[in-house]
């Protein structure tokens, strides 16, 4: 049996290009002799684009800034806000934000992190110099205070209840000056605080890191390394963790997690993720002017069957509020709106003046952004109530333009979402919201979502976020349709890997193989 | 005379056979279709082919019956196909036999612009036409169309070139024909055999540029089927359910081959020099 997982082994590396050849080996080496060192491989499709946390802004580098750095705080696998090098924190007013940092963690440099390293941290993010991404994130800050060693206090400009959620960013992890200052940036250097330290780095092949023996959680990480290997195609992960050379990868495509799912060698992990594909409608155009059109086309459809048809079941019906983030989110069950009802629909769109039905646009395009296959259902679902709908399915760059520009009747969209209600809604659907192209303008909407970010007591939050999920449901701007999947295909000697839900591998950590 | 010899020859008559094949099924497919071909039904996602459901080729990801779609992509695909190569000819054919009979300043001027035609790649021309037309199946008739002008303007000027100084032109001239008589009854018809070979060349390239279109997501917009756009929401699934790219593929292979086999049959009836061969 081991000969011929060697024999495998052998031809693979053989595919592989040569520079592939001292990881691989090293791979090799750990299935010989396993109780020696613990190797944990992981397939990504895409190479990190430089690995500074406070620059990247690429999805690959995130995933390697997890685990090389460390947050104030940081979310837990249900989105909740948890303590990560800020062991506990007070509010005292909504201005106010006081964080208590752990003692005695070390940098990878061996250094002490103090509170001078947070200052120095997010006063860099906020240089316009470093042209950071989370430079927004954190804008309302308006003054940072050491109160000691490891005590720091934040002070607000003006109130913003999601700053904690903000603070989870891998763009606003802590680093140490003197590294920065050493290499100008830390995109090709990693001085962190995280579970794991950088060994070696071969670009558009792989990343190896080692376990940071001074982590400040005790009993972690488990494993001695982390390889992380670059393969651009999700048929070619599910070969690698099929045949045991990998042992964790994420991989986005439906089809090809169907067929992982066949393969008993495998586990295919999944969760809904953050993001939210929506079907939204230009309030200012006829008739999507009125209410009541809107929540007749709502009431026509039928999520259940877009997750199946669009998304291979890849997904999970949602609300405005991504079905992942459990603190916030309620159950479809309890939103107005959300399941077929032909009849209401059409009695709506009558009162409404269309009793006959009405024929409209839906903008898409046909890449799996663009949501074609997701306005094709909708285009077929709407025939129950008599509407037509007309596919626009434009090209890439046109469907940006058309997006930019707001010129639509209705749009199929997928939309970069949040655990923390404030920062997915607030942009989308405040007046004032920079990426609320749906021109949606309601007074009820705009004092929730304005209330929402005064109130720092979880308990009202809720609450104020509740109703808002009901007015959004009932007054039906754009319809949250679902959530895909985030997908992690595992191999069979992994123990202990949760999915966050935002994508991150924060819990390799806590991650063990077992041979 | 050409008629009768058509039968004779075992090329074109494949090829002809396989065309009115086709041409029964469009016939058939606006008076029955297994399925329709737009019905969604999320109970039956990528099944496979089998007589027992009814779905002879399977379903595609949204449950929707293949043979039903293929069907109605026919129709698609056919019209398409003969109106481009109808608009493509007619405009390359009165644009070459007047080049090639007037020559001159109008023949270099017409065959200017039939040279910045050709200097483009044939689908990065149609792409380039779709883009500025916008994407819709009419739009994909004229980008094709105008793919053909030059190749049509070429040919027929080429013919009545080497026509023009024959002696029943002459003739026809000294008993006081006109140009444009001369032109559309004694030039015109007797260089129809190259113009009837590309005609039908055309008709199997327009069925492919069509699908290139509709691959790429320019051509037919869903959900009306066509071929091109079959294979290319295919290509997602293609590994789990290779019905739902093999039998739309197919129709494509033996419809273009129903068309070069014709055209090369047709070649080999109207070509003098092969006439006596046989």
């Amino acid at each position: 049996m081991k000969k011929t997982g060697m024999l495998t082994m052998t031809i693979v590396l053989l595919l592989l290009a040569a520079g592939l050849f001292a990881a691989g080996s090293a791979d090799a080496d750990s299935a010989v002799k396993p109780a020696a060192e613990k190797v944990l491989t992981i397939g990504v499709d895409q190479e990190a684009i430089g690995i500074d946390p406070h620059i990247v802004t690429a999805f690959s580098s995130h995933r390697r800034v997890d685990l090389m750095y460390n947050r104030l705080v940081r979310l837990d696998e249900n989105l909740a806000v948890v303590p990560d090098l800020a062991e506990s924190w007070e509010i005292p007013d909504n201005l106010t934000y006081i964080f208590h940092l752990r003692e005695g963690v070390l940098f990878h440099n061996g250094r002490e992190m103090t509170a001078d390293d947070v200052k120095y941290s997010l006063e860099r993010i906020m240089d316009p110099k470093t042209a950071s991404p989370g430079r927004s994130y954190i804008s309302l800050v308006d003054s940072i205070d050491v109160l000691d060693d490891y005590t720091v206090k934040l002070t607000l400009a003006s109130p913003l209840a999601s700053l904690l959620d903000a603070l989870t960013s891998n763009n606003l992890s802590i680093v140490p000056r003197e590294a920065v200052e050493e290499h100008g940036n830390l995109q090709k250097v990693a001085v962190g605080t995280g579970p794991f330290m950088l060994e070696e780095w071969v670009p558009d092949n792989s990343m190896t890191l080692v376990k940071n023996p001074d982590y400040f959680e005790a009993g972690a990480p488990v494993v001695d390394k982390v390889i992380y290997r670059v393969i651009p195609e999700a048929a070619s992960l599910l070969a690698g963790v099929r045949s045991g050379d990998l042992d964790i990868a994420a991989i986005n495509d439906g089809a090809t997690i169907r067929q992982a799912k066949n393969i008993s060698q495998v586990e295919v992990m999944n969760k809904p993720g953050i993001n939210v594909r929506t079907f939204g409608f230009n309030t200012t155009r006829e008739p999507f002017t009125d209410e009541r059109v809107r929540r007749a086309l709502a009431l026509a459809i039928d999520r259940d069957e877009i997750v199946s048809m669009a998304e291979f079941g890849m997904g999970s019906p949602t609300g405005p509020i991504p079905v992942s983030a459990t603190e916030w989110a309620l159950p479809l069950s309890e939103l107005p709106n959300t399941s077929p009802d032909y009849d209401k629909a059409k009695a709506l769109l009558a009162e409404a003046g269309y009793p006959d039905g009405f024929t409209f646009n839906i903008v898409c395009s046909a890449s799996y952004e663009g949501g074609l296959a997701v306005a094709q259902v909708i285009q077929s679902e709407l025939k129950n109530i008599g509407v037509t709908a007309e596919l626009e399915v434009v090209e890439w760059g046109v469907y940006i333009d058309r997006w930019v520009k707001r010129d639509f009747d209705s749009m199929v969209e997928i939309r970069g979402g949040s655990g923390e209600p404030d920062r997915f809604l607030y942009r989308t659907l405040h007046s004032t919201g920079g990426v609320n192209n749906f021109m949606f303008k309601d007074e009820e909407t705009d004092k929730l979502l304005d209330l929402g970010r005064l109130q720092t007591v979880p308990a009202e939050r809720k609450a104020t976020y509740a109703e808002l999920q009901e007015v959004l449901s009932e007054k039906a701007p754009l319809v949250f349709l679902y959530s895909p999947n985030e997908n992690h295909v595992v191999g069979p000697r992994v123990e202990g890997f949760r999915q966050v839900g935002n994508g991150s591998l924060y819990y390799v950590t806590h991650t063990d193989v077992i041979d | 005379m050409t008629v009768p010899r058509l039968f004779k020859n075992g090329i074109a008559v494949t090829g002809l056979v396989i065309i009115v094949l086709y041409v029964l099924i469009i016939i058939v497919s606006f008076f029955w279709l297994p399925f329709d071909p737009s019905e969604m039904n999320s109970q039956r996602l990528l099944e496979a082919p089998s007589f027992t459901s009814g779905h002879l080729f399977g379903t595609d990801e949204f449950g929707r019956d293949i043979l039903s779609r293929i069907m109605k992509g026919t129709t698609v695909s056919l019209v398409i196909s003969i109106a481009a190569t109808a608009l493509g000819a007619s405009f390359g054919i009165l644009m070459g036999i007047w080049a090639g009979y007037l020559g001159g300043r109008w023949d270099n001027g017409i065959m200017r612009i039939a040279d910045v035609l050709f200097s483009f790649p044939s689908l990065l021309l149609a792409i380039f036409v779709m883009a500025i037309l916008g994407e819709n199946t009419y739009n994909v008739i004229i980008a094709i169309g105008i793919v053909y002008i030059p190749q049509f303007a070429r040919i027929s000027r080429g013919s009545i070139i080497a026509l023009k100084s024959n002696e029943f032109v002459r003739a026809a001239r000294s008993n006081g024909a006109g140009r444009t008589y001369i032109l559309f009854r004694h030039l015109l018809p007797n260089s129809m055999a190259p113009i009837i070979v590309q005609i039908s060349l055309s008709l199997s390239v327009a069925i492919l540029l069509e699908s290139a279109l509709s691959f790429l997501g320019l051509g037919v917009q869903p959900p009306e089927p066509s071929w091109g756009n079959m294979l290319s929401s295919a290509r997602k699934v293609m590994m789990l359910a290779p019905w739902t790219a093999i039998y739309p593929g197919l129709a494509i292979v033996t419809l273009v081959l129903g068309f070069n086999l014709l055209g090369d049959g047709l070649r080999d009836i109207l070509d003098p020099r092969l006439r006596n061969v046989r």
